[in-house]
């Protein structure tokens, strides 16, 4: 383990013992230099007086004086940018929440150890040392500046384009519909996501007009896959700013069956959990209508924000969407798993859709479908694509999913 | 296999006082060395090293939560139990270790007198681990 040789470590723990033993099951892997602490002060002063950069902490999470996690938040303040390794015997759940926390002050923490360890473990977090990270504190991008008047314009000209995210069966995997994302092509900035601009959006009472633009050119789409034969359901995100008109059913209703001649029941509008709802006699009129007009109405992002089980009991939806914070975190934490399983519950006692958002591996696949969700999106199955991409994509992961199916019986 | 069969002399059973002869109940093993073979990687040179160790860092421990119980101080016999509770697990030491969570788990009912009746066990258990260890043949 040349590479190893190289690393200095510093491990923090309250116990003689456990120092002792796996300072030398450091050195036997390889490490040259093991630094010791019994606690988070003596910690910070071991740092503050090193001269060369320490690659990796070990650090115990429960100490007596400066525990852990105080310890982690003052170097997290100080700039630290090496790695990581959380160490403890508490529960799981406690030692999930160190690190997010530790994750969330912009530190790298590329492991955690269960105690009591040994030295396979600790021979995994080495290997872990030479994998880079990408520090992320905010938004990388330059703030873009955009005004009302861009995003106007970016309207009138077409700028804007949508890009569709499969949703698939986890039954049997064939395509079952898409979600819309708005993309917005802008001269200086390039690719620009929604989040860049929806506030902008929102703040200058350009929502409605934006959601009619995506909701003409998303059933434009879908006419024209339709008319290849393909039966999907396209999903449109409504802000709950949108439900602030009583006509707003009717003038969905005739973009969909005048302009485009697609039925409503292939129309999913989505929510999110984004908002609070002002005026609920109004949005609760606008949503109940919008239903009795044949549209789908999906609560998404089902967990988070306002996306609540109030909301679910208050409001006609038709799909629940369980959020991917759960959802791709269900096969690591029994939290996870058991919000995804109660979500799923529910889903089924008000009969409704059960989609998992942020699918991004197999294994959450395989959970979620164990857990009875009955359709999936997310990474793992497909990113956000172009239309003109979606059919041949479809196509192609409609037929290896077949011949998958084929060779496992 | 790195384990069990290797160190089975250190396998000692407290209702007999032979050491050499390991019990077939796991469950009253007061030591299973194997897992501290195990956590070694299979190095059975050094489990008296960190055997002596465990010893050491316990009694010293164990000193501390003397004091503190002698103060009814019932939050830092919490907190060393939860420290030595390591060096258990780490050589196998596992009974003791229960003894140790459940002091580590009294910070919730203060209950001081379910805390001296757990420490004189582990008094007793610590001293009968140490005698069987040094009866042991290496």
């Amino acid at each position: 383990m040349s590479h190893a040789k190289k690393l200095r470590i510093l491990m923090l723990d309250d116990d003689k013992f456990t120092l002792e033993f796996v300072t030398d099951l450091l050195i036997q892997l390889g490490i040259s230099e093991v630094l010791v602490a019994q606690d988070g002060k003596a910690g910070l002063s071991v740092l503050a007086a090193q001269t060369k950069n320490v690659d990796l902490l070990i650090c115990d999470i429960e100490m007596p004086g400066m525990d852990g996690i105080a310890f982690l938040r003052n170097i997290a303040n100080q700039g630290y940018t090496g790695k990581i390794v959380l160490f403890s015997g508490i529960d799981e759940d406690l030692m999930k929440a160190a690190e997010r926390l530790a994750k969330a002050r912009g530190l790298n923490v590329i492991d955690t150890l269960k105690k009591p360890i040994t030295v396979g473990a600790l021979a995994g977090v080495l290997m872990q040392l030479s994998k880079p990270f990408q520090k992320k504190i905010g938004n990388d991008r330059n703030e873009l500046i955009i005004e009302a008047e861009d995003i106007r314009q970016a309207l009138d000209s077409n700028q804007i384009v949508i890009f569709y995210q499969p949703k698939v069966s986890l039954s049997d995997n064939h395509v079952t519909g898409v979600e819309c994302f708005a993309r917005w092509y802008h001269a200086e900035y390039g690719l620009v996501y929604p989040g860049d601009f929806i506030s902008i959006v929102e703040q200058n009472d350009l929502i409605n007009d934006f959601t009619l633009y995506i909701l003409r050119n998303a059933v434009k789409q879908l006419a024209a896959w339709q008319r290849l034969g393909l039966d999907l359901k396209i999903a449109i995100n409504i802000s709950i700013d949108n439900l602030n008109r009583c006509d707003l059913p009717e003038i969905f209703e005739e973009i969909v069956l005048q302009e485009s001649g697609v039925s409503t029941e292939s129309i999913i509008l989505e929510t999110t959990g984004s908002k609070l709802i002002k005026d609920f006699a109004l949005s609760l009129d606008i949503l109940t209508r919008l239903r009795l007009k044949g549209f789908g109405l999906s609560i998404g992002n089902f967990g988070t924000g306002y996306a609540s089980l109030e909301k679910l009991k208050d409001l006609p939806f038709t799909e629940l969407k369980i959020d991917k914070v759960f959802t791709n975190s269900a096969v690591d934490e029994p939290s996870a798993r058991a919000i995804v399983e109660l979500s799923t519950r529910l889903g089924k006692i008000f009969n409704l859709n059960l989609v998992a958002q942020g699918i991004e591996k197999e294994a959450d696949k395989d959970l979620i479908a164990e857990l009875g969700c009955k359709e999936a999106q997310g990474y793992y199955i497909a990113k956000p694509m172009p239309g003109e991409h979606f059919v041949k994509w479809m196509r192609q992961y409609e037929e290896t999913s077949k011949q998958n199916y084929l060779a496992n019986t | 296999m790195c384990g069990k069969d290797s160190v089975a002399f250190w396998r000692i059973d407290p209702m007999n006082k032979n050491a050499n002869e390991s019990s077939s109940d796991d469950a009253d093993l007061l030591i299973d060395l194997s897992v501290l073979v195990d956590a070694l990687g299979g190095d059975t040179a050094q489990v008296h090293k960190y055997v002596l160790l465990f010893l050491e860092s316990t009694k010293e421990g164990l000193a501390e939560i003397d004091v503190a119980l002698n103060l009814s101080d019932i939050e830092s016999i919490a907190v060393v139990g939860h420290r030595i509770k390591s060096a258990a697990l780490t050589v196998g030491a596992l009974r003791f270790a229960d003894l140790c969570l459940t002091l580590e788990q009294l910070r919730k009912s203060k209950d001081i007198e379910k805390a001296k009746k757990i420490i004189a066990s582990m008094h007793l258990m610590l001293a009968s681990i140490e005698e069987q260890i040094e009866a042991s043949p290496r």
